[in-house]
């Protein structure tokens, strides 16, 4: 097999770079040109003759709250699993640094006429992390596996409307779709596991020494110590520059701050407070890079529709009117996030920009409140109609202080304009079984995750209002229920891109929620690192290409 | 004394029996459920699925009969598998064992080595400069928040002083380290964790001696050894001591069980991986193998724990015996 571009040819662009960049610095000092042309030739023979793989080295060493649980990708079910899975495990498709579908394991793919049938083209020389090739095989088994229930993967629903799988030849493999499922594209990127290690295995023994196709190879897993991987020297696109990845767990947000600045570790993420009251330091600002961009998800109040109180869109207008989202994300987040209209990713082209936003606006609210009969009659402060006060009960789940705080606000917010709120905070599991399962509640404070793709069925679609379904506001528009289900059978982002921005201004518009921000995440990464770049999907689409330079290196021993 | 021990022993069984039906009730009936927890509310995973799952974790059957089914399994010591990963729960439980057991077995020799010796001495220098200084810092240690203190050390001896690592048991280099390099690493990490919990766990100890020394150096037996002419050496420490400590032997029983139940704050602070996270981490997961598994290897270690306590105290205490 092939070394593919290798390190040694990627350190060659690097290295010219480097010795460009010193080139100019010498240059500034007119007298030393002679020196740094100099240098700069000597540079350039040693560039010519050197062989060594010098800027392929060194330990990214990552704190996080959390330890991994299971390193299959099909059963991991929390944020720490799933981003190690990442790293060992490649899916048929992947996300870009745009948040765009592309190929991984697959070259290319076919859409049948009545885009039920989708075929993979798959890449020829892609080998397991044991050195075993890569096959059609692997992706029929791992759909398998993860559609056989007695492997309890949480994500068979995604897979239910697949068919059959059929393998055309060892690099081709067409999936038969029951309804065309424009979503199948970016869930068909689940990683898929070796169907050699995996059919005599048990999932709880695989998770302990996973074998994968991906840009690191799992190395070593002491529980909530650390998990180390190494760069995979086969891996299709080039090795990964760092040679290790350690995950370290640290549970304490504040000594993984104290471990971060002691250089214990090269990453971790911020808090608002820390990124403003922590970071002014002299050994902060020399050492660390801070970057910040947009989270894959929002914050919202949602309202009880089967409620009669909320039963009116301009009430729900209007109280959307009357929350302060600016007030909210400065009380709450000390700024670190973004407004939001609607249920998709801001950085998407299914968000749309000219939705309703809702702008702080008090007397649009009394207005709106006024015209669908609430008024002050008895001057008591509180909005009557039909001799009901205005007043409802607000709930949120307990532990979570952001939200627990946004109530409070929401509360002084809405008093202005005569609404009561009470506040009640209820544990998770009670607040999930007794108040959302069944309905039991007026106005709600949430947070939905924003999945890649756009389809919001599970949400918004008025099928799922019923059972323990998660459209427990019971939101129902006969358009957006139709737009849903086109949106879930155009393959065209163009045209999909169309149908959702006219869902969001529909939803925008009726408001159900009170979409009240996007917050930010911010992650501090050790200067040493270079080759980061925020663009729409965050930082780390590109991992393997971040690098460290030779004199910068921390953790050269291990490689001796 | 032989057959007192076997009937000691017999009786462990009910009383076992009946702490894990009332542990296993308590657990099963109090509010939530796992898979709530670990899916509710997240739009990949249907509702459909989610009951799939609880019938296949036995969920969905009647609790008495989940109770049978456990305790069976438990008679072959089969503690079953995690609702969190799928892995044994007895598995689970060695991994993070060793780390717990080090800790506790140090800082509880720290803690009879130091507590002993200052309760003895500022019992017999009573109302001395002494007394009340250690008497400060036994009511300043002993109301102390664990994880401020922690903190603190971290922050001093970790961050600012450097002289030991911040957290974790081990670098995650370990491997590259020669043995002389690991056996130090380790003890450097060893500290921190371990200055905390003894110098806080002392505390208790210490007044306690104090307390039922200052108590037996009163009685008359100790009048009249000072008065048959005794040198107060052989007063304090021959007559006294033994008698004082006697009601020590009660709180070694009782170390027995919390040789293994690690501190979850003083784990958390620390980022060591031990019992007391495991057990958070399942409570608050709704893991009902794990919390089990864990609660009745607690509960048997006390009961036996008891046990040896009651026996050395029958063998030290002639009074004692029948």
């Amino acid at each position: 097999m092939s070394l593919k571009p290798s390190c040694q040819e990627q350190n060659k662009i690097i290295k010219i770079s480097s010795v460009l960049r010193n080139y100019k610095k010498l240059n500034n000092q007119a007298p030393l040109l002679c020196v740094a042309v100099l240098i700069f030739l000597l540079g350039l023979t040693y560039f010519t003759f050197a062989n060594d793989t010098r800027f392929c080295g060194d330990s990214f060493v990552s704190g996080d709250l959390a330890d991994a649980r299971v390193l299959v990708p099909f059963l991991a079910d929390d944020t720490a699993s799933a981003s190690i899975c990442g790293f060992i495990f490649s899916g048929l498709t992947k996300i870009d640094k745009d948040l765009h579908v592309i190929g991984d394991l697959a070259e290319s793919w076919d859409i049948s006429e009545d885009k039920k049938v989708i075929t993979f083209y798959l890449k020829k020389n892609i080998f397991w992390h044991d050195k075993t090739p890569f096959t059609a095989n692997d992706v029929k088994f791992t759909f398998e596996q993860i559609l056989d229930p007695q492997n309890k993967s949480p994500y068979g629903s995604n897979y239910k409307n697949i068919e059959k799988i059929e393998i055309v030849d060892p690099y081709t493999v067409r999936f038969y779709y029951s309804v065309a499922y424009a979503p199948a594209l970016s869930k068909l990127g689940v990683g898929i596991i070796p169907e050699h290690i995996c059919k005599n295995k048990k999932y709880s023994d695989f998770s302990d020494s996973p074998v994968g196709t991906g840009p690191y190879i799992f190395k070593k897993w002491l529980k909530n110590q650390f998990i180390m991987l190494s760069a995979n020297s086969i891996y299709y696109e080039h090795i990964p520059f760092i040679q290790q990845y350690i995950s370290r767990t640290i549970p304490d947000q504040s000594v993984q701050f104290l471990e971060l600045l002691s250089g214990g570790i090269d990453q971790a993420s911020l808090t608002p407070d820390q990124y403003f009251y922590r970071t002014n330091q002299k050994v902060f600002r020399q050492n660390f890079n801070i970057y910040k961009y947009l989270s894959l998800g929002y914050t919202y109040m949602g309202y009880n529709l089967k409620d009669e109180l909320f039963a009116d869109k301009r009430v729900r207008q209007a109280l959307s009117y009357a929350i302060d989202k600016k007030r909210i994300i400065q009380g709450v987040l000390l700024g670190l996030g973004e407004e939001c209209s609607g249920p998709f990713s801001k950085n998407s082209e299914y968000y749309n920009n000219n939705a309703e936003t809702y702008s702080y606006n008090k007397e649009k609210a009394m207005q709106l409140l006024n015209e669908s009969g609430w008024h002050d009659i008895n001057g008591d402060g509180i909005l009557e109609k039909n001799g009901k006060k205005f007043r409802f009960t607000l709930i949120t789940n307990q532990g979570n202080k952001t939200r627990e705080d946004i109530a409070v606000l929401v509360q002084e917010d809405l008093a202005k304009i005569g609404v009561k709120v009470d506040v009640r905070t209820i544990a998770w599991s009670a607040f999930l079984n007794e108040f959302i399962d069944k309905r039991k509640f007026q106005a709600v404070i949430l947070g939905w995750s924003i999945p890649i793709d756009p389809d919001c069925y599970s949400v918004w679609h008025s099928d799922n209002i019923g059972g323990n379904g998660l459209n427990f506001v019971s939101y129902k528009n006969e358009k957006v229920d139709e737009l849903i289900k086109k949106g879930r059978e155009t393959f065209n982002t163009d045209m999909r891109a169309r149908i959702y921005q006219e869902i969001h201004s529909l939803i925008a518009d009726d408001a159900p929620y009170t979409f009240l921000f996007v917050p930010y995440a911010t992650v501090s990464i050790s200067k040493r690192f270079r080759g980061i770049a925020v663009e729409k999907s965050g930082i780390y689409y590109n991992f393997i290409d971040w690098y460290v330079m030779p004199d910068e290196q921390k953790f050269n021993f291990i490689n001796k | 004394m032989l057959k007192y021990i076997t009937k000691r022993l017999l009786l462990i069984i009910p009383v076992l029996i009946g702490i894990s039906l009332l542990s296993f009730l308590i657990i099963h009936l109090s509010p939530g459920d796992p898979l709530s927890l670990k899916y509710g509310l997240n739009p990949e995973i249907s509702p459909q699925a989610k009951e799939y799952m609880n019938k296949l974790y036995g969920l969905d059957k009647p609790i008495i009969v989940q109770y049978v089914e456990w305790f069976k399994r438990i008679l072959t010591l089969d503690f079953g598998t995690s609702f969190i990963d799928d892995r044994n729960v007895l598995e689970k439980i060695k991994e993070r064992l060793p780390a717990t057991l080090i800790l506790n077995i140090l800082s509880l020799i720290l803690i009879f080595v130091i507590a002993i010796p200052v309760g003895v001495v500022s019992a017999v220098k009573h109302r001395t400069v002494f007394d009340k200084i250690t008497t400060f810092f036994l009511y300043l240690g002993f109301s102390m928040p664990s994880f401020w203190f922690a903190l603190i050390l971290i922050y001093i001896f970790g961050f600012k002083l450097n002289l030991f690592p911040i957290s974790g048991i081990s670098p995650w280099y370990l491997e590259f380290l020669s043995p002389m390099e690991k056996f130090l690493t380790f003890l450097k990490h060893l500290f921190l964790p371990l200055i905390t919990l003894s110098l806080l766990g002392l505390t208790g100890l210490a007044k306690y001696t104090k307390s039922s020394m200052l108590e037996i150096l009163n009685q008359e037996y100790i009048l009249m050894a000072k008065a048959k002419g005794l040198s107060a050496k052989r007063v304090i420490y021959i007559h006294a001591l033994k008698n004082a400590l006697l009601p020590i032997i009660t709180i070694i029983g009782f170390a027995i069980p919390g040789l293994i139940s690690g501190s979850f704050i003083i784990e958390t602070v620390f980022s060591w991986p031990g019992m007391g996270r495991l057990a958070y981490e399942a409570i608050m997961s709704y893991d009902y193998p794990t919390i089990m598994g864990i609660g009745i290897i607690s509960t048997f270690l006390t009961l036996i724990g008891i046990l040896i306590s009651d026996i050395l105290y029958a063998i030290v205490d002639p009074r004692i015996r029948v």
